[in-house]
């Protein structure tokens, strides 16, 4: 029950804490221990609900961790000059150029904008689900991913055309 | 216009390698065995809590010290060594005292002028000047003056109108040939050439803050200064020195330099502390280190200006 579970959600939430973070070892750390939560509580957890529990507890780790280093405003470090194995998700990003000035350009957004792009940019989810995730309302999802969107695109130097 | 939508997909397919899976599931389905340690912890105290009580200790400590038995010698030798005024409106109380650290207290050390003053004093003429007088007359100079002479003894006295001077310990009154103010006076053309120092310092503090600046871009510099716990912390603390010396002067009417300079280190100590909890770079925790010892440095240069007269 507990790996069927992992093997099925867990490139999700590690996607989402890569992105969060910026940092592949610190994704993979708090992945670990979004599992561990997982397999603590799973016993709580109602059934069908278990990858919405699994974003928000890793949320709440990310959260808790900018909270700690001070960084919910700004985050600009980016482990350039940590050496990464050739196989893995940073070496990955960069194989293609755009979507690592896209990634990068992401990385500099301030929290709560790199969220709302993570969940209805990458991970597709839907208003609704988004708003679940991150317990906003509707109006709050749509306006800040329209400021998000408008901030990506001066990261990017204008050279930006995304619909909402 | 780019279309990132490409990118989009590419940023989608990031995954976990095998490897990666397998590690992290490995850690969380095998039960590792922790240590267990005696959870006996030794009790400990921050480094700057530990300076801060001591600090306080030490204030509080010199509150409770009495003041020493004044030396009484008869020599006939003896010449003022030092001059301390202190602007007192109370005619009931004389809390001029004998060292230069006391702030707000002016104190003079020139020789010359001294034995000048000596001279005037010596051969001043006894007024007489009634108590009803002096509990009555409102318009008086409002300074006491501490003469202290080269064997120790003290002399305590209230300076009255046009030069008159009160002792307070014989009742004596005495009318110098020149005003007691002209003494005071007589060093104001020595501030301009010391507030060039006072200058210097500022210019430097200035300096420092604006090289500072200059190597760190503004974004980095507020995502390290600008939090809210920092700004808290900061004006907990001012208000903490400003309302210990208010306290203090309160109480003693006077407050001795190491005590402002004890709270100002303190303050500059925590405030380097924190900004290096808050992971400022070593290069801007050495300029904020350099502007707060400019900002002493001109506060002692601008104190020697106006109180210190050699």
């Amino acid at each position: 029950m507990f790996e069927e579970q992992f093997y099925l959600h867990n490139q999700t939430i590690f996607k989402y804490l890569y992105y969060l973070l910026n940092d592949e070892k610190l994704a993979e750390d708090f992945t670990q221990e979004t599992f561990i939560r997982f397999f603590k509580y799973q016993q709580t957890i109602k059934e069908g609900a278990e990858l919405a529990w699994l974003r928000s507890t890793a949320r709440n780790l990310a959260y808790d961790y900018y909270r700690r280093k001070r960084l919910i405003q700004f985050v600009p470090f980016l482990n350039d000059h940590e050496e990464h194995d050739p196989t893995s998700p940073y070496q990955w990003i960069t194989q293609q150029e755009d979507a690592q000035t896209l990634y990068l350009a992401i990385s500099r957004l301030k929290l709560t904008y790199r969220d709302v792009i993570i969940l209805r940019k990458i991970e597709c989810l839907t208003i609704q689900e988004t708003c679940d995730v991150l317990g906003w309302n509707e109006g709050k999802v749509k306006n800040t991913l329209k400021r998000a969107l408008v901030a990506l695109k001066k990261q990017l130097g204008g050279e930006f055309d995304e619909e909402l | 216009m780019k279309s990132y939508e490409k990118s989009w997909q590419h940023l989608r397919d990031l995954k976990l390698t095998k490897q990666q899976q397998e590690k992290i599931l490995h850690h969380i389905t095998t039960p590792t065995i922790i240590e267990k340690r005696p959870t006996k912890k030794a009790w400990q105290i921050p480094v700057v809590s530990l300076l801060f009580i001591t600090i306080l200790s030490i204030l509080i400590l010199s509150f409770i010290q009495r003041p020493t038995d004044l030396p009484l010698t008869a020599d006939t030798n003896k010449t003022i060594a030092k001059v301390y005024v202190h602007t007192n409106e109370n005619k009931e109380t004389f809390i001029a005292q004998a060292s230069c650290l006391y702030v707000p207290q002016q104190c003079f050390t020139n020789k010359q002028k001294l034995a000048q003053l000596q001279q005037q004093i010596k051969h001043a003429p006894l007024v007489s000047v009634t108590d009803e007088y002096w509990q009555t007359v409102d318009n008086f100079s409002k300074q006491d003056v501490l003469i202290v002479h080269t064997d120790g003894t003290q002399q305590q006295w209230k300076v009255l109108k046009y030069g008159t001077l009160l002792n307070i310990q014989t009742q004596q009154v005495i009318k110098l040939e020149k005003s007691f103010d002209l003494l005071v006076n007589s060093y104001d053309y020595q501030h301009p050439y010391k507030l060039i120092l006072t200058y210097v310092f500022i210019l430097l503090s200035q300096l420092t803050f604006w090289i500072a600046k200059k190597r760190m871009p503004f974004i980095e510099r507020r995502f390290f200064a600008a939090t809210v716990e920092h700004a808290i912390a900061n004006a907990i603390m001012l208000v903490l020195c400003a309302g210990i010396l208010f306290a203090i002067y309160l109480l003693k009417h006077s407050i001795h330099a190491t005590i402002i300079y004890s709270l100002f280190t303190l303050y500059s100590i925590m405030q380097i502390y924190y900004r290096k909890k808050a992971g400022e770079p070593p290069g801007y925790l050495l300029a904020s280190a350099i502007i707060q010892l400019c900002f002493a440095l001109t506060f002692t240069c601008m104190y020697i200006t106006w109180n210190v007269h050699f």
